[in-house]
């Protein structure tokens, strides 16, 4: 019996913790959507969103085009400038590009986001928001929403490029293709529904990590051990919910 | 439990909020006339913090009632909510200085986002409020971080007073500074509540520092309200646990729990 009480705590505290998070989100996007508005606060979010996840984002997409060009060629066995060209595009446009992208931002951002509102909750910042007539939905997690989900579609996209440029640098300069006849060859593997799922996935992701970065540090308490545990937390659900949406978000577009 | 005075700005009636089994607030009954100075004092864990927080909208109550200006605030839509926080100022423990933003902008929060005061009166209107509690406009552009204790609850003090709040709210306003310091706190508070003519409400441990602070005293052990008089009162209180609390006695009707 004593057994049975368990799993039907874990399973009644797992649906209280989804019902907590959707509600957190209804609220967060609701204050989205009506002003007034943080224009600043926005613009500062979207700075740190996008402006300074581009190193991570670049060097990870420059990589891992190089390595899909390398796999494909070595690996796999492939050999001319259209296969080589094809691999690269479809992977790192339609996965790993946003794949990777969203999960450097959620070690980044989504860290950063849990343990500044976490350390801001510990310390009665948020109350003291509230005291000032502020509403810290409003104020806290609205403008991180509304960046995030604005930037790491623009991230993607750098992520894209990048990424495709670094299959092309080792096809061109290990494997000694034409240059010409693989640009031609990426440009022909492009196609609108692996692109515009790989942006749609980026917003979602976007959506995932800032929403899992603020709900855990809004909620985080018991000082110092708290708000790290909430860093921990924003961090790993965010990770395992990006990857989750990936595969729905993938099956919606492609099932057919 | 009511002392003498105008109409109650601040009127609680059988307050109690629990959390899971523990129930801190057990019945709080406290009126606060407008244009008084109200310490509530207690021992660690007695229900002050719950008490406090409840009266500002930070924590939800189970049962009772809390009228603001004859208002019943619970159950309050956030508009309404917002309208009736208008009225507050609050100093926190820590000061609770928004890291993120400068010591002037810090001070003219609530000017800038509740009042949508323009940046430059805003700012004027934090000097004079820093003016207010002795802190020079050389900090201004500094981060709270720079600032010593002391100063963070000036900072404190002058964010909660510029607005112009008809409530203050101190929570333990001398914990964690020397008694001088401490002093000089409580003597801002006492002229800012006077310049103001504001109601004011505090919490606090400190005895040295309710009794500079306030008109009356309450007293609250155990989620309620066990002694409410005036100051002057307060050393012939006739009250088993207000005198063992004011003299620092360990022993007396006051248990505490003392893990060995």
């Amino acid at each position: 019996m004593g057994f049975l009480a368990s799993i039907g705590r874990g399973t009644i505290s797992v649906f209280a913790m989804i019902g907590q998070i959707a509600a957190f989100a209804a609220i967060g996007l609701s204050h989205c959507v009506r002003p007034p508005f943080y224009p600043r606060l926005i613009l500062q979010q979207m700075i740190e969103i996008g402006y300074y996840s581009l190193p991570v984002v670049g060097l990870t997409a420059i990589f891992t085009g190089a390595v899909l060009a390398l796999q494909s060629f070595s690996g796999f066995g492939f050999a001319g400038e259209a296969t080589i060209a094809n691999v690269v595009v479809w992977g790192i446009t339609r996965e790993l590009g946003p794949v990777l992208a969203g999960l450097m931002v959620a070690g980044r951002i989504g860290a950063a986001m849990a343990a500044e509102i976490g350390t801001m909750r510990v310390t009665e910042q948020i109350d003291a928001l509230t005291t000032l007539s502020t509403n810290p939905y409003k104020y806290l997690v609205a403008p991180r929403l509304i960046a995030a989900i604005a930037m790491l579609p623009l991230l993607v996209l750098v992520a894209d490029v990048i990424g495709v440029l670094g299959g092309f640098l080792v096809s061109i300069y290990d494997f000694g293709f034409n240059p010409t006849t693989y640009l031609k060859s990426t440009w022909d593997s492009l196609d609108n529904t692996g692109f515009l799922s790989g942006l749609v996935k980026a917003a979602v992701f976007g959506f995932l990590v800032a929403l899992m970065g603020t709900y855990h540090g809004y909620h985080s308490k018991g000082g110092a051990q708290g708000v790290g545990q909430a860093t921990t937390n924003a961090v790993v659900s965010a990770s395992i919910l990006l990857l989750l949406s990936n595969f729905i978000i993938t099956a919606i577009f492609f099932a057919s | 439990m009511t002392a003498p005075g105008n109409a109650a700005k601040i009127s609680v009636r059988d307050l109690h909020k629990a959390f899971g089994s523990n129930a801190v607030l057990r019945g709080v009954n406290l009126d606060l006339p407008a244009g008084q100075s109200l310490a509530v004092i207690g021992g660690s864990g007695t229900g002050k913090s719950v008490l406090i927080k409840s009266i500002i909208g930070l924590l939800e109550p189970d049962s009772g009632s809390i009228l603001i200006d004859g208002e019943e605030t619970l159950g309050l839509s956030p508009g309404d909510r917002e309208r009736v926080t208008r009225k507050f100022g609050m100093l926190f423990q820590g000061a609770a200085l928004f890291d993120s933003l400068p010591v002037w902008e810090n001070v003219a929060f609530g000017l800038l986002q509740s009042q949508g005061m323009r940046r430059r009166e805003a700012r004027q209107a934090a000097l004079e409020a820093m003016n207010m509690v002795g802190l020079d406009s050389d900090i201004a552009e500094r981060s709270p971080a720079e600032l010593s204790g002391g100063m963070q609850k000036r900072a404190g003090l002058a964010r909660a007073i510029a607005t112009r709040p008809e409530i203050l709210f101190f929570d333990e306003p001398t914990t964690g500074l020397d008694p001088i310091m401490g002093s000089v706190i409580d003597s801002l508070i006492v002229k800012s509540v006077r310049e103001l003519g504001a109601t004011a409400l505090t919490i606090t441990h400190d005895m040295a520092s309710a009794r500079r602070i306030a008109d009356n005293i309450a007293m609250i052990y155990q989620g309620r309200i066990v002694w409410h008089g005036p100051v002057s009162e307060i050393d012939h209180s006739g009250n088993d646990m207000v005198d063992q609390f004011i003299n620092g006695r360990s022993i007396g009707p006051i248990q505490m729990q003392v893990a060995v």
